[in-house]
């Protein structure tokens, strides 16, 4: 991480006191405190390792069985879904629109939160809380006038309609986060860049941006999240094969009333995970430092 | 994962710093009490200087707002009109026709009884989730403050439910309490019961998994926001209290809670919207079923939208949803403002 970023290191190494809050060693014993951070593995990584075991278990073991540990690895569920679906294609198509809806919204975010914090501090301000208002207004308000707007403008079943329908949400928490980072980080430097004759764009981007750099790796991190879960938009918005998303295949998978097949599911869903398993292992910091940057203020 | 991050808050703001502390005294009475200044000034309240405007940066100002600005407008602002227009009118997409309805629709869904327990439903899923997810994740903050070893990796682990796709989650935990799921599996081994319970499918059930499903994948955005604001109490306090002999819970009960009850409060506020305003989570696991046990109004009105393509009466819904939001939303900023207030003393 940039170590020119003053702005919220975010979670400081362990420290030794041992005196603030009654989990403490010798009221609960460390036997106390290791046991209830058994339990919380369990209770987060459980369902975790119930998706991924489920779907290498054959059909016997899933549903009759039902084994703790799987007797055989099969690999029959990723088959069958390699077969009946087009779970690449689907991934490709997200990842293609989540790129580019994160593209665009740090883009535009990161110029709009930069003038926010300084010129139009005031007013910046009070966009700042408009967005983050933006950001709270409830999907199925917007889904309505997006099916029938994007259908008059011929924008329904498009991936345009689609990255549309994501920037709704993206920028306006893209704006609030960057305009949080912004503030954070000192004007003087470009301040004298414009002294010795930059344009102020030049401040921006040559100075200010390079700073945040580490913000704008968060909250892109975020935005594509954001974007790779979104369930709502591509079910109503897309209908065509090779626009699907994911999330659509994965709605699909689950039809079936009583007869779910959830090995077919559960593999569906690890494939869906990589992604995100992939920004969980490698990009870690960026997602704990994205936690506090969006700066309440 | 919708919902998080607007906050992200507390850490910086919300935590008072050395200078104010004394000043509000009715703010931190137990602080206040010992007569300990906290140590560790957080950030200080932000020195507003003039700009200097140069030659082009009007323009500069103007081309870098104005995308955002348009943007935000147009999908979401102008959306929002659209959505409240089409409220006063009959439509129907099947047909293609608009009529002038007034308040028609209005009072047809106070009329309704499913609007009422769509709403009651709403109440219900949203204090419950927020009460869960609040809970656990305060008792995880509180873990993950203690040194031990494994930790990084424990606190790592945490935040894993809150960033993996919604419908991933659902789907998991809709087949762990399928009837023939491993809760049933569990239950039965221990000898709870001894036939499966369809919890999803049992209206007795079924509100319960789904305000426990949901407080699963939220209760890692408590619990990390939670842990920066405790790691950014000052020790020097804590250290005087245990000096003049303050046990463990009553630094606890004194100290850690009424510190961390502003950063608390802001963010049970924004789960709570969020919960209030959720759907993805219900609909994937029981549809608003069974026989409307879980239906919440953003369920109500997606099924009268895309469902009877009855547009004007789901806009007429949708648009209570958003007054209910935007009310939680002023309470959220009025509540920010003050706890801000409070901390910088202006």
């Amino acid at each position: 991480m940039n170590a020119l970023v003053p702005a919220a290191p975010p979670l400081p190494a362990a420290r030794p006191d041992q005196k603030r809050n009654p989990l403490r060693r010798g009221r609960l014993g460390t036997a106390g405190l290791y046991a209830s951070a058994g339990l919380l593995v369990i209770l987060v990584g459980f369902p975790f390792y119930w998706m991924v075991t489920t779907s290498v278990k054959n059909y016997r073991e899933i549903s009759i069985d039902r084994t703790l540990v799987p007797r055989a690895v099969s690999f029959e569920n990723y088959t069958a879904l390699f077969q009946q679906t087009n779970i690449v294609g689907h991934a490709a198509n997200t990842l293609l629109v989540s790129v580019l809806t994160t593209l665009l919204t740090v883009a535009i975010a990161a110029l709009a939160g930069y003038a926010m914090t300084r010129f139009v501090t005031r007013t910046g301000e009070w966009i700042a809380r408009l967005s983050l208002f933006a950001y709270m207004v409830p999907s199925i308000v917007l889904i309505i006038p997006f099916y029938l707007g994007l259908q008059q403008a011929g924008l329904i079943n498009t991936r345009t309609g689609l990255v549309l329908s994501y920037l709704s949400f993206t920028l306006p928490l893209g704006v609030w986060m960057m305009r949080a980072s912004f503030e954070a980080i000192p004007k003087s430097m470009e301040e004298a860049a414009i002294v010795d004759g930059a344009s102020r764009f030049q401040a921006f981007a040559l100075i200010a941006l390079p700073q945040a750099l580490p913000s704008v790796a968060s909250t892109a991190i975020f935005v594509f999240i954001l974007c790779w879960s979104e369930y709502l938009y591509p079910t109503i918005l897309v209908s065509a094969d090779h626009l699907r998303t994911v999330t659509v295949t994965l709605e699909t998978l689950s039809g079936g009333g009583q007869n779910i097949k959830f090995g077919l599911l559960m593999a569906a869903s690890t494939v869906a995970t990589v992604p995100i398993l992939f920004i969980f292992l490698f990009l870690q910091n960026y997602l704990v430092k994205g936690f506090a940057a969006g700066g309440y203020d | 994962m919708r919902g998080h991050a607007c906050v992200a808050p507390p850490t910086a703001a919300i935590i008072p710093g050395k200078d104010k502390m004394t000043d509000h005294s009715s703010q931190h009475t137990a602080v206040d009490a010992a007569g300990l200044p906290a140590a560790g000034s957080i950030r200080s309240a932000p020195t507003r200087r003039k700009p200097r405007w140069q030659q082009g940066d009007l323009a500069f100002v103007t081309l870098s707002l104005a995308p955002a600005a348009v943007l935000v407008s147009v999908l979401v602002f102008v959306p929002v009109a659209y959505t409240f227009g089409l409220s006063f009118f009959e439509q129907n997409t099947l047909r293609r026709n608009w009529t002038f309805a007034g308040l028609g629709n209005f009072t047809e869904i106070m009329a309704d009884p499913a609007f009422w327990r769509a709403f009651w439903n709403g109440l219900v899923y949203t204090l419950g989730t927020t009460l869960v997810a609040g809970l656990v994740g305060l008792i995880v903050a509180l873990l993950l403050d203690r040194p031990f070893k494994g930790r990084g990796l424990v606190r790592a682990l945490v935040i894993f439910p809150y960033i993996v796709p919604t419908i991933i989650v659902v789907f998991v935990w809709k087949f762990m309490f399928s009837s023939r799921g491993i809760v049933n599996d569990l239950l039965r081994q221990i000898g709870v019961t001894g036939s499966g319970v369809p919890w999803l499918g049992d209206d007795n059930y079924a509100m319960l998994v789904v305000i426990l499903v949901s407080a699963w994948a939220w209760f890692p955005f408590v619990a990390i926001t939670l842990l920066a604001a405790l790691q950014n109490m000052p020790d020097s306090v804590y250290e005087a209290a245990t000096l003049d002999g303050a046990s463990a819970f009553s630094r606890f009960w004194n100290l850690t809670l009424p510190l961390l009850a502003p950063a608390f409060l802001i963010i049970i506020l924004i789960r709570a919207i969020w919960a209030f305003r959720n759907f993805e989570v219900i609909w994937l696991l029981t549809g608003g079923g069974p026989i409307g046990a879980t239906e919440v109004l953003p369920i109500l009105a997606y099924r009268e939208a895309f469902g009877s393509f009855r547009m004007g009466h789901a806009s007429a819904i949708a648009v209570t949803l958003m007054l209910f939001v935007t009310l939680l939303a002023l309470l959220y900023f009025r509540v920010g403002a003050r706890i801000r207030r409070a901390m910088h003393g202006t």
